[in-house]
């Protein structure tokens, strides 16, 4: 064969297998995808149903992982953040979750950790939720997961923890014993007829 | 000897004016359980919260009733006559203030069983109702004591009536100010602190927050608070036994 | 209990507020069984007084003593055989009578079986053994009175004080209330301290009497005693028959009189100072004048008492005796 042919046969030969080995070695792509430029390596997702239904004092977890998608490690917190949809407001979360954000202090290339937050349903309505990653030396962008949908139904109950029996019955029964007192006292002396 | 206490309990229920206040704190006590049990937003307060606000309605209520009836137990009867006759007989002075003191403190015992059924749906699930009757028990007889006592005093020194309902109304005011008035953010200034540690009513609510709020329920976790409750009974007593040495009906002038 | 033997006697007692002496130098006695009168305008002290003595209010100064004990050391001992009626009294309008007696004889540690039949016996006197099982509170307040007294007799006392007793009743109700207090002062001889405004009362049951004015006492005595320091005779009245030369024989007198001509008879004051009683009868005969009765014409007590009383314009501040601490 000629020279030349072995030549281009050689070169395409490398040049396929170069780009096959391109992305292991290069220290700024991603193992499991395509990364453009200057995009975020941190992968915020909720695991837990995308839709969510239950009644106001409920106590909902919410299940998420962070993934580091880069290659150097990460620190930084993640938290949860809660949108009233039809008052278009973030709501305060002091009522609604003990530890809304959660340290973490290195995530490394390609790990991914599962996280939960416990939130306890104070107000009925409609709401979004989002879990979010904020990186300690802040050269990322925060990242947000897609968001899960939360619906609240008020709570009703007229007679919750048999309230009710007590909150009746005990008025009722001590006006009743202090009539009866009251009023076979007045009879022994003459007062009622 | 205790015909002079009998008589009172007597007639604190056959004249209507212990049953009114006994009648009247049930009906508020029915009304804050029901409200905490089923109101929209109070009803998701945690549980531990929710037994908090009930004690502290209470505690408060018993020291308001004892401060109202105390403070006029000694001057009423000045002034309506009734006295004269108690002094003529041989019962001392003392014995007369000590059956009055009784007297309330009888009622607050009718009115603290009255609370327990309510302090227990209340807690029902959790594992604080024993602690809950206990704690509520506890600072509120101690309370309810001490400031009967000091009001007792206050009646025999002023002999008035209305002079001395004020006086020791205003007392419980100046008291229950801290945790009932001052915002959370005046509360941790270094004045509001010095206020808090001070103020026995402060101290037993404060109690009350640290055991059924976060669950700190023994003795030895709560002797910070019980002591200072205890150094004011001590000197509420010392007041009602130099005030109540000698009872004198008002001259004629 | 045995009998004591009951008596009041007070030194120099007196009460001081501020700058006004209630009651200022008091010193008087009162002997045991007694029915003693102690008078007084209005803010004279007389309340002041019996409550120093009941022990309801301490003296500022001076001493006193109630059957032979100390108003201030020995309190406990004499509240147990004194009784007080005030002059105004509250009740328990919840209680019955029936049960408002009972409950002071418990008060005055008095055996039960003892103090219900001694409950029933003055409910008896006081007219109230009827209602005895009504509330107080529907009392009027002649019955509140009477229920009063009884409280004051419920301890059986040796020495009973009382404060204008007959007040705001009916004419009935104080002859009740006068012949109880005659009663228990006959029959079981308690003495009785009586502070009285009703003047007729007080000369018809009193035999010794005190007059206090401004705080200060201004005479004790029996009620001839107190006459006599007033010059108390008004004179003689000689009522004489109206015959013919009658008025023209008077008219010759050496004194004046004082006629007044009633149809068949004349009356005739006449000062006593002027002539013996002796005399004037010799005169009247010697003239002629039929004498039909004598009379002596004496100041009544309430005039005795408004004399007595009259403003003397004394300083208030004489001398403030030694003061308890």
């Amino acid at each position: 064969m000629r020279l030349s042919v072995k030549v281009t046969v050689v070169s395409l030969l490398s040049l396929s297998l170069f780009s096959l080995l391109m992305p292991l070695h290069s220290p700024d792509q991603s193992v499991f995808g395509e990364l453009s430029p200057g995009s975020n390596p941190i992968k915020m997702e909720i695991t837990s149903s995308s839709s969510i239904n239950a009644i106001a004092g409920q106590i909902i977890t919410v299940s998420g992982t962070i993934t580091n998608l880069g290659s150097s490690p990460v620190g930084g917190i993640a938290y949860i953040s809660i949108i009233d949809v039809n008052n278009k407001i973030p709501i305060d979360l002091e009522d609604w979750s003990a530890h809304k954000g959660i340290a973490i202090d290195s995530i490394e290339p390609g790990q991914s950790i599962p996280m939960e937050w416990n939130v306890r349903l104070v107000k009925d309505g409609s709401y979004t939720i989002v879990i979010l990653f904020s990186s300690n030396d802040g050269s990322m962008s925060t990242t947000s997961s897609v968001k899960t949908f939360l619906e609240v139904a008020p709570k009703h109950s007229l007679n919750p923890g048999n309230v009710l029996p007590v909150a009746f019955g005990v008025p009722v029964l001590l006006m009743a014993i202090l009539g009866i007192i009251n009023y076979s006292r007045g009879k022994k002396m003459g007062i009622y007829e | 000897m205790l015909e002079f206490f009998r008589r009172e309990v007597y007639g604190n229920f056959y004249s209507w004016r212990g049953a009114a206040w006994l009648v009247a704190a049930s009906l508020i006590f029915s009304l804050v359980a029901y409200l905490l049990m089923t109101d929209k937003e109070l009803s998701l307060l945690q549980q531990g919260e929710m037994i908090y606000i009930l004690g502290e309605v209470i505690v408060a209520l018993g020291v308001v009733m004892s401060a109202a009836s105390a403070s006029s137990t000694i001057s009423g009867e000045m002034e309506a006559g009734t006295m004269e006759s108690i002094l003529l007989t041989p019962i001392t002075h003392r014995q007369i203030a000590v059956q009055k003191l009784l007297s309330i403190l009888s009622i607050w015992a009718i009115f603290y069983l009255i609370s327990v059924p309510y302090l227990v749906v209340v807690s029902l699930g959790t594992n604080l109702t024993l602690a809950a009757v206990f704690y509520v028990g506890f600072f509120g007889t101690i309370l309810v004591t001490a400031i009967s006592s000091l009001s007792i005093a206050i009646s025999a020194k002023l002999k008035s009536s209305k002079s001395s309902m004020m006086t020791a109304l205003m007392t419980i005011i100046i008291l229950l100010a801290p945790t009932m008035f001052f915002s959370t953010l005046f509360r941790t200034t270094s004045f509001g602190i010095m206020l808090d540690q001070i103020n026995p009513v402060s101290h037993a609510i404060n109690s009350l927050d640290s055991v059924l709020v976060d669950n700190q329920q023994t003795l030895a976790e709560q002797f910070n608070h019980i002591w200072p409750v205890i150094v004011f009974l001590i000197i509420c007593m010392s007041l009602f036994m130099i005030y109540t040495k000698r009872l004198e009906v008002q001259g004629t002038q | 209990m045995g009998v004591l033997s009951p008596s009041i006697s007070t030194s120099n007692l007196s009460k001081i507020y501020g700058r006004f002496k209630a009651v200022d130098s008091l010193t008087m006695n009162v002997e045991s069984g007694d029915i003693f009168g102690f008078l007084g305008p209005n803010g004279s002290g007389k309340t002041t007084t019996i409550r120093m003595l009941c022990g309801l209010i301490l003296p500022s100064a001076g001493k006193a003593e109630i059957a032979g004990f100390d108003i201030i050391k020995d309190g406990v001992e004499i509240r147990k055989i004194i009784g007080l009626f005030p002059e105004s009294s509250g009740f328990y309008n919840w209680m019955s009578a029936e049960e408002y007696l009972n409950y002071f004889a418990a008060l005055y540690k008095i055996n039960a079986q003892i103090a219900k039949k001694r409950t029933k016996d003055l409910l008896e006197k006081v007219e109230l053994a009827g209602k005895s099982h009504v509330p107080i509170g529907y009392y009027s307040r002649g019955m509140k009175q009477r229920l009063g007294l009884a409280r004051t007799l419920i301890n059986d006392p040796q020495i009973i004080f009382l404060d204008e007793p007959t007040l705001g009743l009916d004419p009935k109700g104080q002859q009740d209330i006068q012949k109880i207090l005659f009663d228990l002062n006959h029959d079981k001889g308690i003495t009785i301290f009586l502070s009285s405004h009703a003047l007729n009362e007080v000369s018809s049951l009193c035999k010794n009497v005190a007059i206090l004015n401004r705080g200060r006492l201004v005479a004790q005595g029996t009620i001839d005693e107190l006459r006599k320091r007033v010059e108390g005779s008004k004179g003689l009245l000689v009522t004489i028959l109206n015959s013919s030369g009658a008025q023209e024989a008077l008219s010759h007198m050496p004194f004046q009189v004082d006629v007044k001509a009633d149809g068949k008879l004349i009356h005739v004051t006449i000062p006593e100072t002027f002539e013996s009683v002796n005399g004037i009868i010799d005169r009247f005969e010697k003239n002629g004048l039929q004498i039909y009765e004598i009379i002596r014409q004496e100041m009544n007590l309430e005039e005795i008492f408004i004399k007595l009383t009259a403003d003397t314009r004394k300083p208030l501040d004489q001398g403030v005796p030694k003061q308890h601490a």
